[in-house]
């Protein structure tokens, strides 16, 4: 069994507040979306299927939302490594599947509400940045010279410290929940329900993905994808074709 | 005429254009902090340079992949200033501020809209169909990561050059490639893909019953099991379709498949 110390959570806290960054202040090369960082950070546990299978559920809870504009949705990378985290102190090492299942259905549901907070936090981010746009217009409109790359650096630093203080303190809460989640995960009809609700969350994902493409105006692609499989599974179960 | 030297910078600073955005001027700062060594450059009179700033930290938002197309064209137009070749500088921030919104809109479209959601997708589902295959997993995460990264450094670099090449005729060339067709497309493959997954998905026999073997296609579906997915699919597109926000989406089934997960236990 793996111990996990405070320092492999700081180390997770870390890595995820570097991925944060490319979320919106630096890149936007998706490295901050739950589906990469939740296995990245779950590496640092040695738990990166762990991590794979997090991101994976809470990129379908997200598939939709980006922050565009002034719509600042509910933070998807910070949760994704809460989850990590949050999954990788309550499995403890285990290797058994429908506690692996249990245990990564509750860490979902944990940093749900973790991701609702951060979306908080970015907005004070924004309002934040908004005081270093108008310090550098007041500066310019002085005569004086403005140091843009300073500024840009201070913006840099304030998201990725308010990322580290989220997903530490999503960390040291998972570690006093140990012993709830402990008594629940004894309850084999809550570990009955966590293991349905896991099955049910890819097909609330398949309708994100619909929805966000515009099925409305295009069904048919949809129904030539969904018509090849049940003509192809039809024809399998019937024994008329061979794989 | 921008140096080489000055087009590396403003292709690196170009990665910083959302940092520090703010409510009232978005990516003010950022395009400021990308154009500005050549601001420098042009403007080597105080007054002059400080009239370029105040231009440049005015309201600002677009597409960040495409941002250094309107950071191309926007110096081009200082560069003509300088020359006298343009006297109106209000022009600049004119053309500007009527750029960022078509630019961001094809941006926002084929990005954000088409490619990521299907992208990151096909990633999950190969992670829900091949559970424990992390190599296969990791492949496909890299491949979306890749693709981003690729799209990221083209477009930044490559819309440099349209814009510095082209100035305001850029809007005319972006439309000359079709982008909004191609994304179009890739909506329309993307939806072949969720009907694969849902396909697969629903028809799949060890969604409710994982004792069966992984390789066994030949099994008929459990067609209760079918149903009461397809029963979940259709409720969640019907919150969606009544706007209810995707948090609350996820809340609502997952507190209803995790009564039915007891139910079906007790």
């Amino acid at each position: 069994m793996m111990e996990i110390s405070a320092v492999d959570i700081l180390a997770a806290a870390l890595v995820a507040g570097i991925l944060n960054l490319d979320q919106v202040q630096v890149g936007s090369f998706m490295l901050a979306r739950p589906i990469v960082t939740a296995p990245l950070v779950g590496a640092v546990f040695g738990e990166t299927a762990l991590g794979l299978w997090i991101g994976a559920s809470m990129e379908l809870i997200w598939l939709t939302v980006l922050p565009i504009g002034n719509f600042v949705p509910p933070d998807g990378q910070v949760a994704a490594a809460a989850a990590t985290i949050a999954g990788a102190v309550w499995l403890q090492g285990s290797h058994d599947f429908p506690t692996k299942v249990c245990v990564t259905m509750l860490a979902i549901t944990f940093a749900v509400p973790v991701g609702i907070l951060a979306r908080g936090a970015d907005r004070k981010i924004r309002e934040r940045s908004e005081k270093i746009a108008s310090y550098a217009e007041a500066v310019i409109e002085s005569g004086r010279e403005v140091h843009t790359s300073l500024l840009i650096l201070q913006a840099i630093g304030e998201t990725f410290v308010k990322s580290v203080a989220l997903t530490l303190g999503a960390g040291a809460l998972a570690v006093l929940l140990i012993p709830v989640v402990e008594k629940l995960l004894s309850e084999p009809g809550i570990c009955s329900g966590l293991w349905f609700a896991q099955f049910i969350l890819p097909v609330v994902g398949i309708a994100f993905l619909m929805e966000v493409l515009g099925i409305r105006e295009r069904w048919y692609y949809f129904l030539i994808g969904l018509g090849t499989i049940l003509i192809g599974k039809a024809l399998l179960v019937a024994g008329m074709i061979t794989p | 005429m921008i140096t080489l030297k000055e087009r590396l910078r403003l292709f690196l600073r170009s990665f910083f254009v959302q940092t520090a955005w703010n409510y009232k001027g978005m990516q003010n700062l950022g395009f400021l902090y990308g154009v500005a060594p050549v601001l420098d450059r042009i403007w080597t009179d105080p007054k002059e340079r400080q009239e370029a700033y105040q231009r440049h930290i005015q309201y600002f938002n677009t597409h960040p992949y495409l941002a250094p197309v309107i950071m191309g064209v926007t110096l081009k137009m200082e560069q003509e200033l300088k020359e006298s070749k343009d006297p109106n500088p209000k022009l600049i921030t004119l053309v500007k501020n009527r750029m960022a919104g078509p630019v961001a809109a094809v941006g926002d479209v084929l990005f954000w809209e088409s490619l990521r959601p299907t992208m990151a997708a096909f990633g999950a589902f190969i992670v829900f169909f091949f559970p424990g295959e992390i190599l296969l997993a990791g492949i496909f995460i890299g491949a979306f990561l890749g693709v981003f990264t690729f799209l990221s450094f083209f477009y930044r670099a490559l819309g440099l050059q349209w814009g510095l090449r082209h100035g305001i005729g850029v809007v005319e060339y972006l439309k000359s490639m079709g982008l909004q067709t191609t994304a179009r497309r890739i909506k329309n493959m993307g939806l072949v893909f969720a009907g694969i997954f849902a396909g697969v998905y629903v028809t799949d026999p060890r969604i409710l019953d994982t004792t069966l073997a992984a390789d066994d296609l030949h099994l008929a579906p459990n067609w209760p099991a079918a149903g009461l997915l397809s029963a979940f699919l259709a409720f969640a597109f019907f919150l969606i379709r009544k706007k209810v926000p995707s948090t609350r989406i996820f809340l609502i089934i997952m507190t209803l498949a995790f009564a039915i997960g007891v139910f079906l236990w007790v």
